[in-house]
């Protein structure tokens, strides 16, 4: 008999352990559980902020990147390559879409 | 002795003698640029006058720059006896002005090499047209101190609210003198903001400006300048506030004024119509659950009572008469869930402070879902609730439709089951805002449940976005646009709201788009038919769109919008030519960022030094 109650004696025990400080009552257990919600939401904040950044890091690294590509281009250009690339990003960026919308306006 | 065609004013205020040199020398460059014959003040038809007022300087050197300006017989130099500020100065300038187009210049400010040129063929295009131009800006970049060109600023086609919100458009801008005469000049007592004033009384008095995507001008930061920081001039804001609220005024909108967060940016708290709206929330839901920040909820839930908890209205009913679960909206999601529940919106008064709106919740529920979900909504919304049951094959554009048909309100909130209000005023927000006649349908900002941004506006560049996806949810974005409301050419349906006679005007959504794009459709046949579509950062709700699942994109929805709606996907007006096609991130397009370009100068040495 005594070993049947030290059995259960020890399972109680095990299951307290499991349960931690907050067996005495389901509202406990809730508290426990908005308390850990809380916790969670602070650390995927914090993480959020983190990623937030390197987002706005990578456009600044695409920047500097883009930069990069184009200075070492116009290095190697000769003055009539770099008349021809300047003329040809104007006329991509800002001339074909002005007279696409004039044509679309009219 | 023929007008000119631009009088470029200048007020001076003791510049650097060197930067306002290479001001008036940048007028003087505009002349003859890719013109034939010798004109007045210039060659062929680009002829320019340039009118300085000298406000009182008193710096050293400031005198003598004038005085051979003055000599150019097109440079016209009037010496006030006194420093009056700069709207009286700019007066005198618009006073002696006699060109057909006023181009404003600062003391220390450069025109591009080809701007007034670029200017004329633009407006020259458009005079042909029955909509010629009357005002007309540019993009610009800013001089830094070390005289490097740098931070391009490449700004939206005319946005009316950003403009209201803060004055985006700056330089350069040209209009023609006489709207200039008939809106009465710079406003007297506006220092600081006059030109802020100016563009809105412009906007009053001749409707949308011309956007030339070109940088047209260089603006210098100095260390007292607005373009190095606008807290340098802080009674600025005060009177930025003022103008504002004085056009609101004038243009019948009935709203409170205050300096915002952010440098050169107010915060507009609209008035709400009367009679009190009532707002239907048109939620589509399956009744699906997810775990955000670790503790499950039923996404439904949670999205209904994070609003009603804001709009009391008629308080809930007490208690369900099957007696399972009990009142109290987010004690009710707990049991049902079993878990936490949901933590507290962040607000700011929720509950004790009448949102303005009434709140009715249409849910469109799909066959098959858990009845306690059914049951819970109605502990939670009480009166408040109409439930749809939907049987038909999943077609979101189809539910949306359905939940609008049976609902009531004055105003229909298109949202997302997996969403939680984040700001109790923020419907109320989007009411006032689409309470103007000419706005069709206002979104808000959405936040990821990390806090980073999920929405803020739509962009169709080349692809369809969501602007500066993936930022810091509190971040003003490049230019304040995240900071600011102005318009877009779309907003996500996960939280967009309308007045009831938009959405029966534009027939609402197509039931083809039956999952993905109904609401890039469903903005652009609202901007077809007219209206302005504008979003707004003072409305915020968080969106699980992770836990929602992944819906994939159907290859024939694609095509169809790519049919319908190629042209507009590829020329978004609010975003800019200038920013690289396929991004939402504001990243100028290769070689565009503001380096100098490279060139190896004539001494041997670089442009980059």
């Amino acid at each position: 008999m005594s070993e049947v109650v030290q059995s259960l004696s020890d399972e109680v025990e095990r299951l307290r352990r499991l349960v931690g400080p907050s067996e005495r009552g389901f509202a406990d257990l809730q508290a426990d559980v908005t308390a850990a919600e809380k916790h969670a939401r602070q650390a995927d904040a914090a993480a959020g902020e983190l990623r937030g950044r390197l987002a706005e890091m990578s456009v600044d690294l695409s920047r500097a990147r883009q930069e990069q590509d184009i200075a070492m281009r116009r290095v190697d250009m000769s003055p009539s390559e770099r008349w021809a690339d300047r003329a040809n990003r104007r006329w991509s960026a800002s001339v074909r879409p002005r007279v696409q919308r004039l044509a679309r306006r009219s | 002795m023929t007008a000119p065609r631009f009088s470029v004013v200048t007020a001076v205020f003791d510049p650097d003698p060197a930067h306002l040199r290479a001001a008036i020398a940048s007028v003087r460059d505009q002349r003859g640029v890719g013109q034939g014959g010798v004109g007045l003040g210039g060659v062929g038809r680009i002829t320019v006058e340039h009118v300085l007022v000298d406000d009182g300087s008193t710096r050293p050197g400031v005198r003598e720059v004038l005085d051979e300006a003055e000599r150019d017989p097109y440079t016209i130099v009037v010496r006030r006896d006194a420093n009056g500020g700069i709207v009286a100065a700019s007066n005198d300038a618009l006073a002696r002005a006699t060109g057909e187009f006023v181009v404003l210049l600062d003391h220390d400010d450069v025109l591009a090499t080809s701007a007034l040129s670029t200017v004329a063929a633009v407006v020259d295009a458009a005079d042909g047209t029955s909509d010629p131009i009357d005002v007309l800006y540019s993009d610009h970049d800013l001089i830094r101190p070390d005289g490097r060109r740098a931070s391009p600023v490449f700004k939206p086609d005319f946005s009316l609210e950003r403009l209201r919100n803060h004055n985006y458009i700056t330089h350069l801008v040209v209009a023609r003198r006489t709207a200039i005469v008939d809106v009465g000049g710079f406003t007297p007592g506006t220092d600081g903001a006059q030109d802020h004033d100016l563009l809105l009384r412009l906007a009053e008095a001749v409707g949308p400006f011309t956007h030339v995507p070109q940088i047209l001008l260089h603006w210098r930061q100095s260390p007292a300048s607005v373009a190095t920081s606008s807290e340098n001039k802080p009674e600025a804001s005060e009177r930025q506030r003022k103008v504002t609220a004085a056009h609101l005024e004038r243009s019948g909108i009935d709203a409170r004024v205050e300096v915002g967060t952010h440098p050169g940016v107010v915060r507009i708290r609209r008035s709400l119509p009367e009679p009190r709206p009532l707002v239907s929330l048109i939620i589509p839901t399956n009744g699906a659950r997810g775990r955000p920040w670790g503790a499950e909820r039923v996404f439904v839930l949670d999205a209904v009572s994070s609003i009603l908890d804001a709009h009391p209205g008629r308080a809930p009913v007490d208690a369900d008469p099957a007696g399972s679960v009990s009142a109290g909206s987010r004690d009710v999601g707990r049991q049902l869930t079993d878990g936490a529940g949901t933590p507290a919106v962040d607000a700011e008064g929720a509950g004790d402070d009448d949102p303005g709106v009434d709140i009715e919740v249409v849910v469109m529920i799909d066959d098959g879902t858990d009845p306690l979900v059914e049951r819970a909504l109605r502990t939670i919304a009480g009166d408040r609730l109409v439930v749809v049951p939907y049987d038909l094959p999943y077609n979101f554009a189809d539910k949306i439709n359905v939940g609008v048909a049976a609902s009531s309100g004055s105003h229909v909130l298109l949202l997302n089951d997996d969403t939680q209000l984040i700001t109790p005023h923020g419907i109320a927000e989007m009411v006032a805002i689409a309470e103007q006649r000419d706005v069709g349908m206002v979104g808000a900002k959405l936040l990821f449940a990390d806090g980073t941004l999920q929405h803020g506006g739509h962009v169709y560049n080349d692809m369809v976005s969501h602007a500066m996806l993936g930022w810091p949810g509190d971040h003003p974005g490049p230019h304040r646009l995240l900071a600011v409301e102005r318009e877009c050419s779309g907003v996500t349906a996960a939280a967009a709201l309308l007045r009831r006679e938009v959405f029966d005007e534009v027939g609402g959504m197509d039931v083809e788009f039956a999952i993905n794009y109904n609401d890039v459709d469903f903005s652009l046949r609202i901007l077809e038919v007219g209206y302005r579509i504008i979003w707004t950062p003072h409305a915020s709700w968080f969106h699980f769109e992770q836990q929602s699942g992944d819906h994939p994109v159907d290859r024939v929805d694609v095509e169809r919008l790519e049919q319908r709606w190629g042209d507009a996907l590829r020329n978004d007006r609010f975003s800019n030519p200038n920013l690289a096609p396929g991004r939402c991130d504001w990243l100028e397009r290769p070689g565009l960022a503001g380096s100098p370009p490279y060139e190896v100068l004539a001494d041997g040495r670089t442009s980059w030094g």
